[in-house]
């Protein structure tokens, strides 16, 4: 994922668009008070250059990611195809491991129960590991770490639903087998559908972007694009080849997957 | 779960640390033999409920959203923006999201409550259409103030017209927005787009178009607090409070006695503008700017240079600068380097060929939100209706507690809500639920970001609601013989006006292809806007450019700062209630979550021994008082104190959350601001700790 903090204004889209998608609850303000809200998309206020920039930072999915490494469990595991760090929801014991090793802060623990009322597991859509267990929107499990996925569940949505033929628009352009590669070929076309930039050969109906990460698809700004950062074709890494390009807290050598491109001095 | 269950703080550190030992034990075992770094394939199966997508139009703002609805077993989970809408592309911004709490909010009104012998109460739809007919009859004047858009709104206005004696108070003193995408330099004179509740989306699309463009342009922020707009601005330059005119005159000094100006426009509105252009020369120059508005000679001769030497330039007042007494003036001086550089500053209003209801007349429309005014007005007019369309005064005016016990004596208050407050409980005779736009007909018209006129519909996607318009084209039909009865006819009917006209196109098609009205209008309905001609500038220019001159900015009280009240794009009156909001205040301070802070100036600050963080109280000239967390930052010029507009409403379960921070504000009524509107930026205040 890459973020282009020139574009993004910190209206706060992504971060709501991330809550209701993922069925992040509202926690009480004695709660929040002590910095237990939940937030997988959190937009903090950082110094870049000199300047206060605001800064959308959502689990950075780590290529060597620390959570992984010290999940007693097996709970936190990379998904090989797409090397997005997941966690099992069943398989987790609330130890919080994770939390301590994240240089990002991007682990949010479930401290009490929350209010349910106002969202109570609206998003139903549910992704099974075999011997793993469920991953995807939370599914009101309490006292566990959670993180953001990247939307995780719309990507084996769009996977599944190319296979089945069903994918709208994008079912008319990816026939035959589909692969992890075939769903990332499709995520960047949707990428340029948005974002104007590049030749899209089909009409796509509109409501196909529900396949993109929430925060990707409602951004009003279009300051993040979502994408195969190992097909040097995409428009991600189109973006993430600018010169303008880093990666927070890069020296720790955890290869963070969200690239941000830095505001432009003007 | 067994909650009985107590740990000893002995056993608890135990087991801490064996979790610790433990996990360092398994991190270097882990390391040494690869065994803890877990890979997973192919094997993942997704279980997704059937679903479908439904199209409607947010009405949070004036830009005209299309939001796709996912709906699961008859319920909404999901919204999301849909792309086949030009303004919004797919995207959604922070307010497009809540309808979906506010859906589920389980406080929310969804039945009518009617005032009886004094006590509000929960009453049937039945009962409240009696109410409303009743009224009706009785009334000899009817005002609606917060203004409702399209067919509902003539709804309203058709009703005040067969009642007589009334008129529609709007409530934005600048209701346009600014394409700053088309220009290279921006001068923002208190206008804090990226904050603006009238054209959200617009405004959020045309900062990262011009961002995105590659064209070297700047972006100048003007006023005595750095809000987001400031802080994603090129530069943010500090002012004294209510002296954005100063700066324009000085500017325009500049630019007069260098030559650095085109005389076109000029010419065209208004013919002696040699004699004002000399007046300018010869009373306001750079140096008499500096000493008004603080802010350095040399930055104002070398703003002049940029915004004449970098042209296209546009210089836009917003809310900050029209809001004081010398309002009008600031406009003028803003206009007139606007017109020296060449620009033409007019916004632009929509031009769709609706029909209108049968009967309707129209009525008297004031663009001003004057309580003192309605006060007048229902006075000599009484008995009459109030109608507050989801307007809440008490946190968008101020001094409303004043004023709205002299209304409710001699009005019918009805107000829509999606909460019983304030209003509704003390001085509202009938309430009828807020309906969100998922649940009833949304309609109106817009502006493409091209600058072109556009109307969209959309249809209730889930039961639909029964809402004041509906309630109240009963009643005319019933009593006043109006033909039509229900929204949808209503709706259908205005739009024959656009289907007759034969102009325009609806996503990449004309509007002769389509073979019959119900085709066309189904397709609109999917969420297509229809796309008409230029819209047409708004012919003011000669009026603003009247008042151009100086005037001193009034200041209320005598406290030690003056207090500069602010929205942020998330903490808006409209829809305070919902959570998601209130957990996410301000992007300027992330840490603040259901608090109400007073930003400090760091000198003032270090100056009262107050200290980053501390509970003050903030007092206004009234002797009000409210309690507030200082936040210690240099986004404030000295002298000045920022507080949020928006908090101090009770959320279910959790009561209220801060204070209202507009009890503090005085202000002065009489016709001296922009508009006529309430001043908001001068009242003085203390900070106590």
């Amino acid at each position: 994922m890459v973020i282009d903090l020139d574009k993004c204004t910190g209206c706060q889209a992504c971060s709501l668009a991330c809550a209701s998608e993922n069925n992040l609850p509202v926690v009480p303000p004695e709660q929040a008070r002590m910095r237990r809200e939940i937030e997988w998309n959190e937009i903090l206020l950082v110094e870049i250059g000199g300047e206060e920039v605001p800064l959308p930072r959502p689990c950075m999915n780590c290529d060597v990611a620390s959570c992984v490494k010290v999940c007693p469990t097996g709970s936190r595991f990379y998904f090989s195809e797409g090397r997005v760090v997941l966690q099992s929801y069943d398989r987790c014991i609330g130890c919080r491991m994770c939390m301590c090793s994240c240089p990002y802060n991007a682990n949010y623990f479930i401290w009490t129960e929350p209010d349910w009322r106002y969202t109570s597991l609206l998003n139903k859509d549910e992704v099974v590991f075999e011997g793993l267990g469920r991953v995807g929107p939370y599914p009101n499990v309490l006292w566990i770490p959670l993180k953001c996925i990247f939307c995780f569940h719309r990507l084996v949505r769009l996977k599944q639903d190319l296979e089945e033929g069903v994918a709208g628009g994008l079912s008319r352009i990816f026939k035959g087998p589909i692969g992890w590669e075939e769903v990332a070929k499709a995520i960047d076309v949707l990428m340029r559908y948005l974002t104007g930039e590049g030749e899209v050969d089909v009409e796509l109906e509109g409501w196909e972007i529900r396949y993109l990460p929430a925060c990707v698809s409602t951004c009003p700004a279009r300051a993040r694009i979502f994408g195969d950062l190992d097909d040097e074709s995409s428009l991600a890494s189109k973006y993430a080849s600018s010169p303008r390009a880093f990666r927070l807290l890069e020296e720790l050598g955890h290869s963070p997957k969200v690239i941000y491109l830095r505001p432009v001095r003007r | 779960m067994n909650r009985g269950t107590r740990i000893s703080r002995r056993d608890f550190i135990i087991a801490a640390n064996s979790i610790v030992l433990g996990g360092m034990l398994a991190h270097f075992l882990g390391q040494a033999l690869e065994l803890f770094k877990y890979e997973v394939g192919q094997n993942v199966l997704g279980i997704f409920p059937c679903e479908s997508w439904e199209p409607y139009i947010c009405d949070n703002c004036r830009s005209g959203c299309t939001v796709l609805a996912r709906i699961v077993n008859g319920e909404v989970v999901k919204l999301e923006g849909d792309p086949i809408n030009p303004v919004n592309a797919g995207s959604l911004c922070p307010r497009g999201h809540i309808p979906l709490q506010l859906l589920n909010m389980p406080n929310r009104l969804v039945t009518p409550m009617l005032r009886e012998e004094g006590r509000l109460k929960t009453t049937s739809f039945r009962r409240a259409f009696g109410a409303l007919a009743k009224a009706v009859e009785e009334a000899r004047s009817a005002y609606l103030i917060g203004g409702e858009e399209g067919t509902a709104g003539e709804v309203i206005k058709l009703l005040i017209s067969k009642v007589g004696g009334g008129a529609v108070f709007h409530v934005n003193p600048s209701p346009y927005p600014t394409p700053i995408h088309k220009y290279r330099f921006i001068l923002l004179f208190g206008a804090d787009i990226l904050n603006d509740p009238n054209y959200i989306m617009h405004n959020l699309k045309s900062y990262s178009m011009l961002r995105g463009s590659g064209r070297r342009h700047t972006i100048i922020y003007i006023s005595p607090r750095r809000s987001v707009t400031g802080l994603k601005s090129d530069s943010w330059i500090a002012i004294k409070p209510g002296t954005y005119g100063a700066l324009a005159l000085g500017m325009a000094s500049h630019m007069i006695a260098t030559g650095m100006f085109t005389e076109e426009l000029l010419k065209q509105v208004t013919p002696t503008y040699r004699e004002v252009l000399d007046v300018i020369v010869d009373s306001y120059s750079p140096g008499w700017a500096s000493e008004k508005t603080g802010v350095d000679e040399s930055v104002i001769v070398k703003l002049a240079e940029e915004f004449y030497g970098n042209r296209p330039s546009i210089a836009v007042a917003g809310y900050e600068a029209l809001l004081w007494n010398n309002g009008p003036k600031s406009q003028a001086a803003v206009t007139l380097i606007n017109l020296l550089a060449g620009v033409d500053p007019r916004p632009l209003m929509p031009q769709v060929p609706f029909n209108h209801l049968p009967g309707y007349r129209q009525v008297k429309e004031i663009v001003s939100f004057n309580l003192v005014e309605l006060v007048e007005e229902v006075e000599k007019n009484f008995p009459s209706i109030v109608i507050f369309g989801n307007f809440d005064p008490f946190f968008e005016v101020p001094e409303a507690d004043k004023l709205l016990g002299k209304i409710a004596q001699s009005s019918f208050i009805i107000s829509t809500s999606p909460f019983v407050r304030e209003l509704e409980r003390s001085y509202a005779d009938l309430v009828i639920p807020y309906a969100l736009p998922m649940e009833r007909w949304v309609d109106g018209a817009t502006i493409t970001l091209e600058g072109r006129s556009a109307a969209y519909a959309s249809a209730p996607i889930l039961r639909e609601a029964i809402t004041l318009p509906s309630l109240i084209l009963k009643v005319l039909s019933q009593y006043y013989g109006v033909e039509i009865s229900t929204m949808a006819e209503a709706v259908r009917y205005r739009w024959m006006g656009i289907w007759e006209s034969g102009t325009g196109t609806v996503g990449t098609r004309e509007i002769q292809e389509f073979k019959t009205f119900n085709e066309f209008f189904d397709e609109i309905l999917k969420g297509r806007l229809w796309i008409g001609g230029v819209a047409r500038p708004i012919d003011s220019l000669r009026e603003q450019l009247a008042e151009i001159g100086w005037e001193e900015p009034i200041k209320i009280g005598d406290g030690k700062f003056l207090m500069h009240p602010y929205r942020t794009l998330t903490l808006d009156p409209r829809f305070g209630e919902c959570p998601w909001l209130y957990q996410r205040p301000s992007p300027l301070l992330p840490e603040e979550k259901f608090e109400i802070w007073v930003e400090v100036n760091p000198e003032d600050a270090s100056e009262m021994g107050v200290a980053d963080g501390e509970t003050v109280r903030v007092r206004g000239s009234s002797g009000v008082e409210i309690t507030c967390k200082a936040k210690i930052r240099d986004t404030v010029s000295r002298g000045v104190i920022a507080i949020p507009l928006g908090m101090g409403r009770r959320i279910e379960g959790w009561g209220v959350i801060g204070d209202n921070p507009l009890k503090l504000i005085s202000t002065v009524w009489r016709g001296v601001s922009y508009a006529k509107f309430p001043l908001l930026y001068s009242t003085r205040v203390d900070i106590l700790r």
